[in-house]
C-alpha cells in the first residue's frame, strides 16, 4: 500500500439538515389527499441493477386508499414522470391502510435499470378517497438539493419539495439501490448508554473496499457526559486508534454532530474493523441510530449501505465473539480519510464490496 | 421578493429587520410556511405604546398577506404549471389507468 494524502473527506457521509435527536414524521409536502394526486422521487440509477421490489413508509394516514407504485420514465422538457413505465414489469398495486406502517411492493416481474437512467419512482392513487395520506420523511436530511428532486403533485398546491423520503428500491436477490436523500429506514433513535450499561459501546462494524488512511470520526451524540470513540481491527480486541471526548463544551442538551481527530491517522488494508463509542462516564450520552424494515434495505442506506452495521460490546473486547451485530441497524457514526492508496506498490485492494458516492 | 418589509416607515422596520434576509431566503428557496411562522413569531420590542403596537400588527398582517401574494404569482408563473406540463401530465395519468 501507498497512500496519496488527500483533503479529509468523510465516508459516509452525514445527513445534512441535522437538527438535535433523529426524526422521522408524516410528511404534509409529501402526502396524498386526492384522486389524481401522486408523490415521485427523480434520479439517476448509479449502478446497473436489476429491480424487483419498492419500499415506502407511511408516517400517517387517516383514510387509506388504493395505490400504484411505479417506476417510470422522465419527460426532458419538464422533469415530470411521463406514466410510461420503464419496463412493463415496473407497475405494481398496493393497498395503503393505516399510517405507522411499513410497504414493501413486489413488482410482478423483475427488471434491469442501467447505470445513469434516469427514472420516476411514483406512487400514484388509483382508488378510492384517501384523506391525508402522509409518506414518512427523514427531517435531518431534507435539506434537499437540486437533482435528484421529489415532485408532490396535489392538483391545487405543491410540487417539487425538499424531502428525504424513506423510500427505497430493491435489487432482486436481496439488496437495494443508494440513491441521495432516500432514506429506506422505518425508525431512528437516540440511543442512550452509560458506563455501567450492557453494552457500554455502540458503534459500526464496517469493511472497506480498498485501503483508505483514517485520520478521525464523525458521530452524531447527545454529549452529556464523556465518551471515548475507538476503531479497532477486524479482531475486535486490537484497538488501532482511540480519541477520548470530553462532555461537550460549551453544555449543549441538543445532540448534534461531532467531527474529531485521532493523534495519529491509522492506514487500513480493505477488509473488515469495528468503529464504535464507548460511554465512559456516569451519565448517559446519546448515539443516533437508524432501524431497517428488513436486512436487506441495509444496502440502500446513505449510511455507508451494506458495509456498515449496528456492532455492541461491553469493555473491553477480547475478539469478534465479543461484539453483537445487529444487522437491521446502523449507527450514524463515521470515517474521516486523509489518504487514499494510489495503487502503487499492490497489494491491499480488496473486490468491491459497494458504491461511494456522496449522498 | 421583499413581502412587504421595507414599504415600512423607518422606526416600524425595525423590529422586523433582523428576520428580513432570513425572511426572504427562506421565500426564495419556495419554504413560504416557515417564512410565515418566522414572520408571526416576530413581537414588538418592550415599552411600546399602544399606538406603535397596533401598526406593528397592521404591518404585521400586511407582510404576511405579502408573502401569501408573492406565492400565489410564484405557483401561477410555475413553468410546472404551464399547458404543456399540465397537458404531460394528464397524458401521464392516463397512462397509468391504462398499464
Amino acid at each position: 500500500m501507498s497512500f496519496v494524502t488527500v483533503p479529509n473527506f468523510n465516508h459516509p457521509l452525514p445527513p445534512n439538515g441535522i437538527n438535535s435527536v433523529p426524526t422521522l414524521a408524516g410528511s404534509s409536502p409529501a402526502d396524498i389527499n386526492g384522486s389524481g394526486q401522486w408523490v415521485a422521487y427523480v434520479g439517476e440509477m448509479p449502478i446497473t441493477a436489476t429491480i424487483d421490489r419498492l419500499f415506502f413508509r407511511i408516517g400517517s394516514a387517516t383514510t387509506g386508499c388504493g395505490a400504484l407504485a411505479r417506476i417510470e420514465t422522465v419527460d426532458t422538457a419538464t422533469g415530470l414522470p411521463t406514466g410510461t413505465l420503464v419496463h412493463a414489469n415496473a407497475s405494481q398495486s398496493v393497498t395503503i391502510t393505516s399510517g405507522g406502517a411499513d410497504y414493501t411492493v413486489t413488482f410482478p416481474g423483475t427488471f434491469s435499470i442501467v447505470k445513469g437512467a434516469r427514472f420516476a419512482i411514483v406512487v400514484a392513487h388509483n382508488s378510492g378517497s384517501p384523506v391525508a395520506i402522509r409518506f414518512s420523511e427523514f427531517s435531518d436530511d431534507n435539506s434537499g438539493c437540486g437533482f435528484p428532486y421529489m415532485l408532490d403533485y396535489d392538483v391545487s398546491a405543491g410540487f417539487r419539495n425538499q424531502i428525504a423520503l424513506n423510500w427505497g428500491l430493491g435489487v432482486s436477490g436481496g439488496s437495494a439501490v443508494r440513491l441521495p436523500f432516500m432514506w429506506p429506514i422505518n425508525a431512528v433513535s437516540n440511543e442512550t448508554f452509560r458506563a455501567s450499561s450492557t453494552p457500554d459501546t455502540i458503534g459500526n462494524r464496517f469493511t472497506l473496499a480498498a485501503p483508505m488512511r483514517i485520520c478521525g470520526v464523525w458521530a452524531w451524540l447527545d454529549l452529556d457526559d464523556t465518551a471515548t470513540i475507538h476503531l479497532y481491527a477486524a479482531d475486535g480486541a486490537t484497538s488501532l486508534a482511540s480519541v477520548n471526548l470530553t462532555a461537550s463544551l460549551p453544555p449543549n442538551a441538543l445532540a448534534n454532530l461531532n467531527y474529531h481527530l485521532f493523534a495519529s491517522s491509522v492506514e487500513l488494508a480493505a477488509g473488515t474493523y469495528y468503529l464504535a463509542v464507548e460511554a465512559t462516564g456516569s451519565a448517559n450520552i446519546g448515539l443516533a441510530t437508524c432501524t431497517f424494515p428488513d436486512a436487506s434495505w441495509r444496502a440502500g442506506s446513505p449510511l455507508g449501505g451494506a458495509d456498515f452495521v449496528y456492532a455492541t460490546c461491553t469493555q473491553a473486547p477480547t475478539g469478534t465473539g465479543d461484539w453483537t451485530v445487529t444487522d437491521t441497524k446502523q449507527c450514524f457514526l463515521g470515517l474521516i480519510i486523509d489518504g487514499i492508496d494510489d495503487g502503487a506498490g499492490g497489494g491491499g485492494g480488496g473486490g468491491e464490496t459497494s458504491h461511494v458516492f456522496a449522498s | 421578493m421583499n413581502a412587504g418589509f421595507t414599504g415600512l416607515p423607518e422606526w416600524l422596520q425595525v423590529p422586523f429587520v433582523p428576520f428580513q434576509e432570513n425572511v426572504i431566503l427562506l421565500l426564495d428557496g419556495g419554504n413560504d410556511n416557515l417564512a410565515r411562522r418566522v414572520v408571526t413569531a416576530i413581537y414588538p420590542p418592550t415599552g411600546w405604546t399602544a399606538e406603535q403596537i397596533t401598526a406593528f400588527d397592521e404591518a404585521k398582517a400586511e407582510i404576511l398577506a405579502g408573502i401569501d401574494d408573492l406565492m400565489a404569482d410564484a405557483e401561477a408563473n410555475d413553468p410546472l404549471r404551464s399547458p404543456e406540463a399540465i397537458a404531460l401530465i394528464e397524458d401521464a395519468a392516463e397512462r397509468r389507468s391504462a398499464s
